[in-house]
């Protein structure tokens, strides 16, 4: 075990001057946590909307005022007819149009009933649904006015008053940062030991290693423990920025982020050597490994969530390792879980763990 | 040079799928003997090396490198051997001490004592100058002879040195030999793969692969004598033009 | 033209020689179709629920019911206090909690000050909004059976017109996409992603690696137009994410029920450009760089904020200006904002005009940029 140290200095040495290592592990956690928390919102705003009023009634126009003021959506335009709104929702430049027919106001103070129109662009189904029914709770909200006005009344029913835990402001933010930590870890951490050994066989260097008596596992150890200690470093580096830059910090506590991180570290880390030692050049290995990283990052819950999918897919996900950290990473961030409410994340992590860095280890061959 | 047999190969074979790469050699290599494996391109010559070093598994037959057998005991060979490959394989990202204090540290040498060879080995070669010097930024010659400065840095009973001099103008290569029989002085045996047949003159004995089979083993005097040619150019040629494999 | 397919064949030679990442090249894109198309949904299903019910009264057992027997709410169960939930919440085993207000039922008829809680967990904002709409509609819907059936008709004074009250109703139409399919939007996006990939960092590694082990100036020495030389390397990737884009385009249209609303030849045309600027982009990083790793290196920081600013997750006009503006230069999202149009809405030409002339623009600058740097590296 005397030899690793001397490993050890080289690959650090290594890693330093190559430039660009140094500059990424700084740089990606700066731009992406700066970035994506910002922009990775699946909330439904500023949608816009084109209104066709053919009443032009005073109710109408209230109606159009009422639905431009309202906080998700913008009043791109009035029109003429469905015609012109068509031409805008395909040119995509508005996602709803709103018809309200000429005899809007008639038909409300004749029957008590009327109708209005919408029609929602909902190539992203989501948008169009919610988009949909903030709409009508805005045509209800204003019906609800009018009954007031007119002195009408309708017996009220039981208040239901939701209450959002955890994130009461029902804010993507604070949902995306953790789990963005997983993903610049898996990215880098998963990427660059791989890379990193192919490169030392595709040098030629990897011989001279493999003629003198080093274990194999000093050997691996010295390829993967640099790499823990940058996946550790962008663990807290990021843990900073997500806290300076958004304020987001964990409600549990922080050493089981740690904890968590260290034993996912380890498994992705091993997966990555695994891979490398099947390798016989960088593109093959970034390829495969990409190949890994892609799958395991779409089916980890990261960006769609687990309880959306398929009863069998959701089953076939406990093979992924990044699922258990991006869950265990947001419990922890929002909800504050405590290690035994996360057991049941943590075992599977560790299982992962031991087989992949046995894996690792045995099919790092000296010999051929 | 001594009687005692430290390199001794019995049929060794090794075969990729239908390609047999090296066909059943045996041969013995004496301690502090300077042992010359020639060949063409595509002889066997790296294969039958790589399997003497651990690297590689022979598909048939044995050997032993300095007592220890190179299929069951691959890691105490290591111990006692020095490689130089083909392909220039030091870290050019690290300067040329940090080369030394890596390969000494592998080999259990302390960072003082490596520190203190270091030096000796420099002002001996004339290089103390560049100590500090990136690897990647030295010409072809001078990394050729680190490269073979640190093959020996452990004192290993052996060194392999796999074609050595590829690419390296005469005079350095003359510089080199010098550095090689330095080595074979101190009692280091020497394995050496070439296919330059005026190096193969500085070797005590030659032994010339055609299509992974030995032809030939002897001195370079007798083998002359035995292929009535005037210079190993002639021996090599009436040998290699047998030969069926094209690179 | 004779040495230009030479150098061709070559290139494909490298290509075929490696059958792993072949087969990767070529089964990767379908992956990240199906993934989307059978797993990756957004739809909300399964809200696993716990109710608290201190008056356990007929109507809230009424209410329970209603949730516990809909396809989208499954029964944990009930809980006596509301710390008990907090605990279920942090293991992540509900997602919802239902608390009824003390002596419900009476309140709920005599003094009408009933109320109802809705615990969600709120981690996974658009999933827990939704949850708590559809647990809002459902208990309305239960409350207005209720009140009509426990009917004590109430007198209301009636208004202008004779009409007791006042509703307005509103029909909606969800165009192109009736069932709110999630992977409708997903789809054309990954495409979009995938040729990215291929085209960009596969064709710089590609490039650079020739530079690295010293073949490109053989090439170059070689009596052959650098031109063609950059063209040849070129011409697999190009045909890769042409197979690619036939590949997904079968396996979305008769496997996964997408079908291509607009003009076949529209799409090809824009996927094309698309495909041309994605390769100058991958011309212009090799011109950068000197090592495979480092084209890796810089493809992935470039992919990476362009996946997130294309708009294929995450809707742009969600996004603050400052992003908006940005993603204007991430080609992508041109792409992934045509292809939706003319491949969902089945728009026409002139509809996407915008879009293909900022790839062309883009593709053009990354032509003349690399050929800069490249011409620099020369002398």
């Amino acid at each position: 075990m005397k030899a690793l140290k001397y490993l050890l200095v080289k690959e650090y040495k290594q890693m330093f001057r190559n430039y660009l290592l140094p500059i990424i592990f700084v740089l990606l956690p700066v731009a992406m946590m700066n970035m994506v928390p910002r922009i990775a919102t699946q909330e439904v705003k500023n949608l816009n909307m084109a209104v066709i009023d053919c009443d032009h009634s005073s109710l109408s126009s209230r109606l159009t005022h009422k639905l431009a003021s309202s906080e998700y959506f913008n009043l791109y335009a009035t029109c003429d007819n469905y015609e012109q709104a068509y031409d805008l929702l395909e040119r995509g430049d508005i996602d709803f149009i709103i018809t309200i027919n000429d005899d809007f106001e008639k038909e409300l103070y004749r029957t008590g009933d009327t109708r209005i129109h919408i029609d929602a662009n909902a190539v992203n189904g989501m948008k169009g649904g919610l988009g949909c029914n903030y709409l009508t709770q805005i045509v209800m909200q204003y019906a609800q006015e009018l009954n007031a006005e007119a002195g009408l009344s309708t017996k009220r029913p039981a208040t239901i008053e939701p209450r959002y835990l955890y994130n009461s402001s029902l804010d993507y933010k604070p949902y995306m940062a953790p789990a963005l930590i997983s993903m610049m870890l898996t990215l880098l951490v998963g990427f660059l030991p791989a890379l990193n050994v192919v490169s030392e066989k595709e040098r030629g260097t990897i011989e001279q290693i493999n003629v003198t008596p080093i274990g194999r596992i000093e050997f691996i150890l010295s390829k993967m423990i640099p790499y823990w200690s940058v996946g550790l470093f962008i663990v807290g580096f990021s843990m900073i920025l997500a806290w300076k830059i958004h304020g987001i910090v964990p409600a549990g506590s922080i050493w089981l982020v740690f904890l968590f991180n260290i034993v996912y570290i380890l498994t992705i880390s091993s997966l990555a050597l695994t891979v490398s030692n099947y390798s016989e050049n960088m593109r093959q290995a970034a390829m495969v490994m990409f190949f890994f990283i892609i799958i395991f990052i779409l089916t980890s819950g990261l960006i769609s969530p687990l309880s959306a999918m398929p009863h069998w897919a959701q089953e076939a996900t406990r093979i992924n390792p990044v699922r258990y950290i991006a869950t265990a990473m947001r419990d922890i961030y929002l909800k504050g879980s405590t290690f035994s409410q996360l057991i049941s994340q943590f075992i599977p992590l560790c299982i992962y763990s031991i087989i992949s860095s046995i894996w690792a280890i045995a099919s790092y061959q000296k010999k051929e | 040079m001594t009687d005692k047999i430290v390199i001794k190969a019995e049929g060794l074979t090794k075969q990729f799928g239908k390609f047999i790469a090296t066909n059943h050699i045996s041969f013995e290599v004496h301690e502090g003997e300077i042992f010359g494996f020639l060949g063409a391109n595509g002889a066997g010559k790296t294969t039958a090396m790589r399997m003497l070093c651990g690297l590689s598994h022979p598909s048939d037959g044995r050997a032993s490198v300095a007592g220890y057998d190179i299929a069951t005991q691959a890691e105490e060979v290591k111990r006692h051997i020095g490689y130089m490959s083909q392909k220039f394989s030091l870290y050019d990202d690290l300067t040329v001490e940090e080369n030394f204090t890596l390969f000494g540290g592998i080999y259990g040498i302390s960072r003082q004592k490596a520190k203190e060879k270091t030096t000796s080995l420099l002002t001996e070669l004339g290089f103390e100058s560049e100590r500090k010097t990136m690897v990647r930024s030295l010409p072809l010659g001078w990394k050729q002879k680190l490269a073979f400065s640190l093959a020996i840095f452990h004192n290993p009973h052996i060194v392999f040195l796999d074609e050595p001099t590829g690419g390296v103008d005469p005079v350095t290569r003359r510089q080199f030999w010098e550095l090689i029989y330095r080595a074979a002085d101190r009692g280091i045996t020497v394995f050496v793969t070439t296919h330059y047949m005026d190096e193969a003159e500085y070797c005590d004995r030659v032994s010339i692969m055609v299509d992974g089979k030995i032809e030939a083993l002897d001195t370079p005097a007798n083998l002359k004598r035995q292929f009535g040619g005037a210079s190993m150019y002639d021996v090599f040629y009436a040998l290699a033009r047998t030969a069926k494999r094209v690179d | 033209m004779k040495q230009f397919a030479s150098f061709v064949r070559k290139e494909f030679i490298h290509i075929l020689r490696d059958p792993r990442s072949l087969l990767i090249l070529l089964v990767l894109p379908l992956i990240m179709v199906l993934l989307p198309g059978y797993v990756i949904k957004s739809e909300v299903k399964d809200i696993r629920v716990v109710f608290l019910d201190p008056s356990h009264d007929i109507y809230t057992r009424q209410i329970i019911d209603r949730l516990s027997v809909n396809d989208y709410f499954i029964f944990k169960g009930y809980v006596q206090t509301e710390a008990e939930t907090t605990g279920l919440f942090r293991k992540g085993e509900i997602d919802l909690a239902v608390v009824f207000g003390p002596e419900f039922a009476s309140r709920l008829l005599h003094t009408q000050d009933a109320s109802i809680q809705l615990l969600a967990d709120g981690s996974e904002p658009n999933q827990a909004g939704m949850r708590v709409a559809y647990a809002q509609q459902i208990i309305m819907a239960a409350q207005k059976e209720i009140q009509r059936k426990a009917a004590t008709p109430q007198l209301i004074a009636p208004g202008k017109g004779g009409v007791t009250s006042m509703n307005i109703n509103v029909e909606s139409r969800m165009l192109f996409n009736p069932q709110q399919r999630s992977e409708m939007g997903f789809v054309p996006g990954i495409v979009g992603v995938i040729m990215l990939l291929i085209c960009c960092m596969m064709t710089s590694v590609a490039i650079v690696r020739e530079r690295e082990t010293g073949t490109m100036e053989i090439l170059l020495a070689s009596p052959l137009p650098t031109i063609d030389i950059v063209l040849a390397k070129l011409t697999p990737y190009l045909c890769i994410s042409f197979i690619n884009l036939m590949t997904i385009l079968c396996l979305t249209n008769f496997i996964m029920d997408i079908p291509m609303m607009g003009s076949f030849t529209t799409y090809l045309l824009t996927s094309m450009i698309y495909i041309f600027t994605s390769l100058m982009l991958g011309l212009l990083i090799s011109t950068c760089v000197n090592t495979q790793l480092a084209a890796m290196l810089i493809s992935l920081l470039l992919i990476v904020p362009g996946i997130y600013l294309s708009g294929m997750i995450f809707p742009i006009e969600s996004m603050p200006t400052a992003a908006q503006v940005i993603s204007n230069i991430v080609p992508t999202k041109w792409f992934i904002s045509a292809s939706r149009k003319i491949m969902i809405e089945g728009v026409a030409l002139q509809y996407v005009s915008l879009e293909i002339l900022a790839l062309i623009i883009e593709g053009v600058i990354f032509l003349l940029l690399s050929w800069k740097f490249f011409k620099t590296r020369l002398e």
